[in-house]
């Protein structure tokens, strides 16, 4: 009886806990206090070898264990290309790659490089305003040399480099920028060009091959020996070489919208890309075009020309001049890019924006674009950031939301705007971590805040780790910091 | 033997007229309440990463909160700072593994007992690794696994943060080379990493899954061979508050909780191992009653 009494007493004991253990701690309860359980029955646990009582009484304490849920359990999911450490990019595997840990995985889920990484960053460049994604990653070891690859895997170079700059054609990668010495890579892998397999690499002074990235209408902006600039094509041909006309500058801007600002004995015009000057040399100083608009010089006094060179607004002798393919400033002062007149509206100042310019009106915020059309948020009381056709905005009462160009709400409580690195769709990332689109469908929880061709990182307490935006919230791949205590 | 039964049956009924492990969270307990928490009351709590689980789900029954509202009033911290902080008194009470330095004027006792663990990858062979052989690997004295039939790859070290448990556990149990163990490479999965923690995080929790978790001496970490000694590295986990906190200081109370039978009963709900006898011998704490 006495045998039967007492398993039977702990067993209702610890069946009350009541706890919902998972799996694993089941595992353990099964390991370890069902033993207890045996030992009980044997008499092992009420009294010790010295006779005191093995459990002793504390305090009586008011708890509640209502909200008490399970303790979490971790898992790791994750595959490997090789058993072997893996220093290189193990290519050909398939699917997106995808930082994590200091090395790379696919999107299905196995790792194809060890931790060897300080940062992988998606290759993007910037042109008249707009950022464009290549589909390059540029790697950066511990080291701090550099390597590209394939944003799938299909092809990488080796850690080769000293700089890694991403322009329109791919990436200039540099090896030695004293030599000149850089190579061009397209999205394929292809090389567009080699510097040292070009003659003309002779002719551009030393440590100015990064210029080459400077890059419009097919031309790259680079630096000859004798300190003046020209326009280098893909194949190491120089603009105006053979035709004639003038190939060597005092000062050149790289080409923008089809244009390239060029001084020569003193004076600044434009040149097109068949390198015929479109607007003739008759500046004092000149910047480069912004949208449809650049900025001249002309007898002390500052004017923004158009794009054929018409005179469209005369701002006089200021002492600093910038211009946006958004807004115009001048001593302070900004213009708007389409009629050219100071920005205020309806009475209020423009603050300037990626669209143009925003002001906060009595009910709202209304943005006025640089193509003439407005946008409203009622509610609104600051706009915050605008990315890929989400706006987001500071409510009146200090909460912030993502709003589309209809003032649809996509997300509220918004952190902040978050743009594939790859594909260039904007996201909103609530301050809790949801990861939400433009149409306000929720893609993720515990978003890190970094989303690859629609593959989210997420974090979870130790747990770090990629799922797809579309997915049911499982793992591709996950991998658990087990490093504390 | 004559004890067993009723104090079993006292046990039990115990257990399950407190509230903690009455079968409706709500139900009314037989017993009032001699004490009560509340969010001005409950002392500043540090806990180690390892001890972190116990510290929130303490708290969370104290508070009558869920876990992670709880975990934002513990002191997440490594086993050194936490004790640091007990010392500084930047913090009122301590869970934390007893391995490494405690600062004088502290008060401890054990209140669970973990392990010292060794994973290694999945593909490695090697299943068990002696206590020299361990020094070897962990003092940098063998850098290949080829010594131990595990291959001919590296061995790479998954080193943890300076003043960890684990850490000083390693240190201590089995000796090592510290710059080399707190190089911390959190993210390896190839063939020849090695990592090493306790029990309750690597196992219970699931931190080390995903590894293979290996032998000491032959003896495979369990439950069993870690309560039955057999299992060669066992730590503790300690609660420590100041020596001179007073008799009826919250800190103090929820230290005599904790080791009294009730809080051994919630620790061992919780996946924790239950301290060894000896150390669980202590006299009872005056003027309390279940």
């Amino acid at each position: 009886m006495k045998k039967l009494i007492i398993p039977m007493a702990l067993v209702i004991a610890l069946l009350l806990t009541g706890c919902g253990l998972s799996e694993q701690i089941a595992a353990v309860r099964e390991e370890y206090i069902d033993p207890a359980i045996e030992r009980a029955d044997s008499g092992d646990l009420s009294v010790q070898d010295d006779g005191t009582d093995a459990l002793r009484a504390g305090p009586n304490v008011s708890t509640d264990r209502s909200l008490l849920g399970d303790a979490p359990v971790y898992e790791a999911v994750f595959e490997r290309a090789q058993s072997g450490y893996m220093s290189s990019l193990v290519t050909g595997r398939g699917g997106t790659l995808l930082p994590i840990g200091g090395g790379l995985a696919t999107s299905e889920g196995e790792i194809v490089l060890d931790p060897v990484l300080a940062s992988v960053t998606p290759a993007s460049f910037v042109t008249d305003g707009v950022e464009y994604q290549t589909q390059i990653y540029i790697l950066e070891n511990s080291d701090g040399m550099f390597a590209a690859c394939s944003a799938y895997g299909e092809w990488t170079t080796g850690f080769d480099y000293t700089e890694i700059i991403a322009f329109e054609p791919g990436v200039l990668c540099i090896s030695d920028a004293e030599q000149n010495l850089a190579v061009c890579y397209n999205n394929e892998g292809e090389i567009l060009f080699d510097t040292s397999q070009l003659s003309s690499r002779y002719e551009l002074m030393s440590g100015t091959v990064s210029s080459l990235a400077q890059y419009g209408s097919g031309y790259m902006l680079c630096q000859f020996t004798n300190g003046q600039y020209g326009f280098m094509d893909m194949d190491g041909q120089f603009l105006n070489r053979y035709t004639g006309g003038v190939s060597y500058f005092d000062e050149a801007r790289p080409f923008t919208n089809g244009r390239a600002a060029v001084c020569s004995n003193g004076s600044w015009g434009y040149l097109d890309a068949e390198g015929n000057f479109i607007i003739e040399r008759q500046y004092e100083d000149a910047t480069s075009f912004a949208g449809n608009n650049a900025a001249v010089l002309s007898g002390g006094n500052w004017s923004i020309i158009d794009s054929t060179g018409a005179v469209r607004l005369e701002l006089g002798a200021v002492s600093s001049v910038e211009v946006t393919p958004s807004y115009i400033l001048a001593d302070g002062t900004y213009y708007t890019v389409n009629d050219y007149t100071e920005a205020v509206f309806y009475g209020y100042t423009g603050v300037p924006c990626e669209e143009g310019f925003w002001v906060r009106g009595a009910n709202g915020v209304r943005v006025f674009r640089s193509d003439g059309t407005q946008v409203y948020f009622s509610g609104a009381a600051e706009l915050l950031d605008i990315s890929g056709g989400l706006y987001l905005v500071e409510l009146a009462d200090g909460s912030t939301a993502a709003m589309d160009e209809y003032s649809r709400v996509a997300a509220a409580d918004v952190d902040s705007l978050v743009t594939d690195g790859l594909t260039g769709v904007c996201y909103a990332l609530t301050q809790d971590g949801q990861l939400y689109d433009s149409s306000g469908v929720l893609m993720a929880e515990n978003c890190a805040g970094t989303v690859l061709n629609t593959y989210v990182l997420c974090e979870d307490g130790p747990m770090t780790g990629w799922k797809a935006a579309s997915g049911a919230g499982e793992w591709i791949i996950c991998l658990i910091d087990n490093t504390s205590d | 033997m004559k004890k067993l039964l009723p104090l079993t049956i006292i046990l039990a009924l115990a257990l399950s007229a407190c509230g903690d492990f009455a079968p409706e969270a709500t139900a009314e307990p037989s017993a009032a309440p001699e004490y009560s928490f509340t969010e001005e009351t409950y002392p500043a709590l540090a806990a180690s990463a390892a001890a972190e689980e116990l510290a929130d789900a303490v708290t969370a029954i104290m508070l009558g909160t869920d876990r992670e509202t709880a975990a934002e009033r513990v002191i997440s911290c490594t086993s050194a700072e936490a004790w640091d902080s007990l010392g500084s008194g930047a913090c009122a009470i301590v869970i934390a593994a007893g391995a490494g330095d405690i600062p004088d004027g502290v008060e401890t006792e054990a209140i669970a007992q973990d392990a010292l663990v060794f994973y290694v990858s999945e593909s490695n062979p090697v299943d068990s690794l002696t206590l020299r052989e361990l020094e070897d690997i962990f003092d940098g004295d063998e850098t290949s696994w080829d010594a131990f039939g595990g291959g001919e790859e590296d061995i790479i070290i998954m080193g943890r943060e300076a003043g960890s448990g684990s850490v000083a556990a390693l240190s201590s149990l089995v000796g090592c080379d510290e710059e080399l163990v707190t190089a911390v490479n959190e993210y390896e999965t190839a063939s020849g990493v090695i990592g090493f923690g306790f029990y309750y995080p690597c196992v219970t929790q699931g931190l080390a899954d995903g590894y293979k978790i290996i032998s000491v001496e032959g003896v495979a970490p369990s439950a069993e061979t870690v309560a039955s000694g057999e299992y060669p590295l066992t730590v503790e986990y300690l609660v420590g508050i100041s020596s001179s906190a007073a008799e009826d200081s919250p800190e103090r109370t929820l230290y005599d909780w904790l080791c009294g039978s009730v809080g051994q009963a919630f620790i061992s709900s919780q996946g924790y191992f239950a301290p060894s006898a000896a150390e669980n011998s202590a006299p009872e704490a005056e003027g309390v009653t279940e």
